[in-house]
């Protein structure tokens, strides 16, 4: 089997235990602004469903920031033609679930949806969304940067660089923080 | 009592990113003793892949909490251990 291949059968039981983590989610979903949600997927992440998700008909926000991460064409090791994301999904939905929260006690967020995309990406493709209300613009855009610093410290996502030359190499990210 | 009737727990090994490319494998079960500590996997796992050791700054995970690589802390049965090297996300 190849190294891809052998990428390719760990998704699947990636996506099984992403699954098992949603099932295994208690009641505190329902304390949140949004509802619960899948947060590490294969799909495609569609922005106009991540916008109509924002859309706040009790106005109790006055500021929507939506930053989106994408494949760019050079990376680590050189130029890049496609991104592979592979995760730890269980673990992952847990840590961004909890990112979340610690960001609207911060924040006083009322809206919030991140997602993160795994799998073989595209140039271009979005890779990440961060997408949350508040009531002012200042802590929207504070809230946002925020949660994306948290995922590069704290979510077990791992990217590897299929490159132009022909190669494939793994980014060499950061040890994941502990709290 | 022998070894062969010795009791034993199942323990699913989970490695990711560039480990899986030095163990070949994404997860495997293996059979333990039921005494058996963290850090006694962790060496049973660097003598069967000692390429591992090649890896600087992996994280040892139980059941999705990270833990210390020499904790005396004994493994149950059914325990999810994963090894996490450097996360790139984001």
């Amino acid at each position: 089997m190849s190294s891809r291949d052998l990428q390719k059968e760990t998704n699947k039981f990636e996506l099984k235990s992403g699954n098992d983590s949603r099932n295994s989610m208690n009641n505190n979903d329902s304390l949140e602004p949004s509802s619960p949600s899948q947060r590490i997927t294969e799909s495609e992440i569609d922005l106009n469903n991540v916008l109509d998700s924002m859309v706040d008909i009790e106005g109790q926000s006055g500021a929507t920031v939506i930053f989106v991460g994408t494949v760019r064409n050079f990376g680590m090791h050189g130029k890049v033609k496609e991104m592979y994301y592979e995760s730890y999904s269980k673990m992952a939905e847990k840590k961004i679930k909890n990112i979340e929260k610690l960001a609207i006690e911060k924040y006083g967020i009322k809206k919030i949806k991140i997602v993160h995309r795994i799998g073989e990406l595209a140039l271009g493709n979005n890779s990440v969304i961060i997408a949350l209300s508040t009531p002012h613009s200042k802590d929207a855009f504070k809230a946002c940067k925020y949660i994306l610093a948290k995922i590069k410290q704290e979510v077990p996502i791992w990217k590897k660089e299929i490159l132009s030359k022909g190669d494939e190499k793994w980014v060499e990210g950061k040890s994941i923080k502990t709290n | 009592m022998t070894s062969q009737t010795m009791p034993k727990i199942r323990v699913t090994v989970l490695y990711f990113a560039y480990i899986h490319e030095t163990t070949r494998k994404k997860e495997e079960i293996m059979e333990l003793s039921t005494n058996t500590s963290i850090k006694d996997l962790i060496s049973i796992i660097l003598t069967r892949y000692p390429n591992i050791k090649n890896i600087k700054n992996i994280k040892i995970c139980v059941n999705c909490h990270i833990v210390n690589s020499n904790s005396a802390s004994i493994l149950k049965n059914e325990d999810e251990v994963a090894l996490l090297p450097p996360i790139s996300g984001g």
